[in-house]
């Protein structure tokens, strides 16, 4: 069969060339992938993206912060091993990401103890399990004393047609979301709608024009796609 | 395996031609040359158009008819002295009674050298092959179809009736000079005998054809940086991916022909 079939024009863009482009933009766009409240993220930037802080009764809201590392995708069919609760179908993709999830707790009260050199407290004594990390650094109006974890995620989704910037684009839609080693069940589930609600607002600004799944070559206005083959995303159209 | 492929069947590369053609603008040339026994100075210039594209693989992308719309401008430097004959008058002498002798002077007309300005235009036809070719030239990716030897030019019906209109317009442009009225119209049939279609042809073929055979048609030009995204704040920066490797071919996918490009890209 011909690569066009009935169309004008074919395209098909192998798993690791997709995973080349979205780490592309990831890696030039991080803030795509990071959000957190002001003492986290003092401003938007381009590594970050500034949210409010979590509203709630005496706290004076909780600073918080999200970080999701460059997803990789896997389309079908599976050759990324997949938690058993997930199954890969035909036109799905699977995508595994590490999110970390940092919330500040601040001290009632500072106690001097803790540094007696310092008057202003907190070092990264408090923070120990990320004690290097730049984005708190001791500065007034930062995270005091973030406390951190990460997660391996894993999702299955499947492609859909979008636009951006008025030309015809890839977005990414998420089925279903699975953690891995979260304990109790009912913890792990209440994760899984808490995460995977983050995942799938990240993904949607995840897109890939698709003038970049042709590098530039000939031109295609879609008919058929872009959808996913096995290990392979392609889409016909015409000139 | 390549990791990104972009294919086009035949319609779509006829059409894919159409703009690039379209895209390649006219081309010009001038200099001096003879035609025929005429010296002349000239400036062409010419205009593609596409004709039928045939997808021939593993490497060949054949054009036929392609169409060159030419026209010229150029100036003949015409010695009449050339084609019209010597004309010589010789001194003749009468006596007269009481006045004496009364001659008339003698007459040698020369004829000049003039510059006759003309201008004509036509179109040919080839039929060319392309090859293709890839390069990574100054960090741009290029695939280009060039085309593979000379080709031979049908000249279209205009250009037999370009001859006689050179002729027309030799003798309008030295209508002028004195006593040449009866020669006139020899002088056409000379000038047209003397340059010939094959003269014409001749002449203009070695001229137009580069505007073909050293055409390169562009099928493929982007940065080895590609741009996936523009930048649009200072916090979305451009964003780009690096091609590694680019390939062209011509393949045969029953039923059709198909012109493939392939691609290797990086982060």
């Amino acid at each position: 069969m011909s690569l066009t079939d009935t169309s004008e024009v074919f395209v098909s863009v192998e798993e690791t060339a997709l995973n080349d482009l979205v780490t592309a933009l990831c890696t030039a766009r991080p803030h795509l992938l990071s959000y957190g409240s002001p003492a986290f993220v003092p401003v938007s930037d381009v590594g970050d993206t500034q949210m409010p802080p979590i509203l709630f009764p005496g706290t004076g809201g909780i600073q918080w912060h999200v970080r999701f590392s460059v997803p990789h995708l896997d389309l079908f069919d599976e050759d990324a091993l997949l938690p058993p609760q997930l199954t890969l179908g035909p036109g799905q993709f699977s995508v595994s990401t590490k999110v970390q999830i940092c919330v500040d707790c601040p001290k009632d009260r500072h106690d001097p103890k803790d540094d007696p050199h310092d008057p202003h407290g907190d070092h990264g004594g408090d923070h120990p399990n990320e004690p290097d990390d730049p984005r708190w650094d001791d500065k007034p109006g930062k995270a005091q004393n973030p406390v951190c974890t990460a997660i391996e995620l894993y999702a299955v989704g499947h492609l859909v047609g979008t636009t951006l910037d008025g030309q015809p684009a890839l977005g990414f839609a998420v089925d279903a979301v699975e953690l891995v080693d979260v304990s109790p069940d009912d913890l792990e589930s209440v994760l899984e709608c808490l995460i995977g609600q983050m995942l799938r607002a990240v993904l949607t600004t995840i897109r890939i024009p698709v003038s970049a799944l042709r590098v530039g070559a000939f031109t295609l206005t879609p008919t058929v796609g872009p959808l996913i083959d096995i290990d392979r995303v392609l889409a016909r159209g015409n000139l | 395996m390549s990791e990104i492929i972009a294919a086009i069947d035949e319609g779509a590369a006829n059409d894919f031609l159409d703009t690039v053609v379209a895209g390649l603008g006219p081309q010009s040339t001038s200099g001096s040359s003879s035609l025929g026994p005429f010296a002349v100075s000239y400036s062409v210039s010419g205009t593609l158009s596409n004709g039928s594209v045939d997808l021939i693989p593993p490497d060949t992308i054949r054009i036929a008819d392609l169409r060159l719309d030419w026209s010229a401008s150029a100036t003949l430097s015409l010695d009449l002295g050339d084609f019209l004959p010597e004309i010589h008058i010789p001194q003749v002498c009468i006596d007269i009674p009481c006045v004496g002798t009364v001659c008339t002077p003698r007459i040698d007309i020369t004829w000049p050298t003039v510059s006759v300005p003309v201008s004509f235009g036509d179109f040919v036809r080839a039929t060319v092959d392309l090859g293709l070719s890839v390069a990574l030239v100054g960090g741009m990716w290029k695939v280009e179809g060039i085309v593979q030897g000379v080709p031979s030019l049908a000249f279209g019906p205009g250009t037999a009736a370009i001859v006689a209109g050179i002729g027309l317009a030799v003798a309008a442009a030295v209508a002028w000079v004195p006593l040449i009225g009866p020669f006139l119209a020899g002088l056409a049939i000379a000038v047209t005998a003397a340059i010939g279609i094959a003269g014409l042809t001749g002449w203009l073929g070695p001229i137009i054809t580069p505007f073909i055979s050293g055409t390169r048609f562009p099928i493929y030009d982007q940065p080895e940086w590609f741009e996936v995204l523009p930048a649009t704040s200072a916090i979305d920066p451009a964003v780009s991916v690096h091609i590694d490797a680019i390939g062209a071919e011509v393949q045969h996918n029953a039923p059709e022909d198909e012109l493939v490009l392939s691609a290797d890209i990086s982060a």
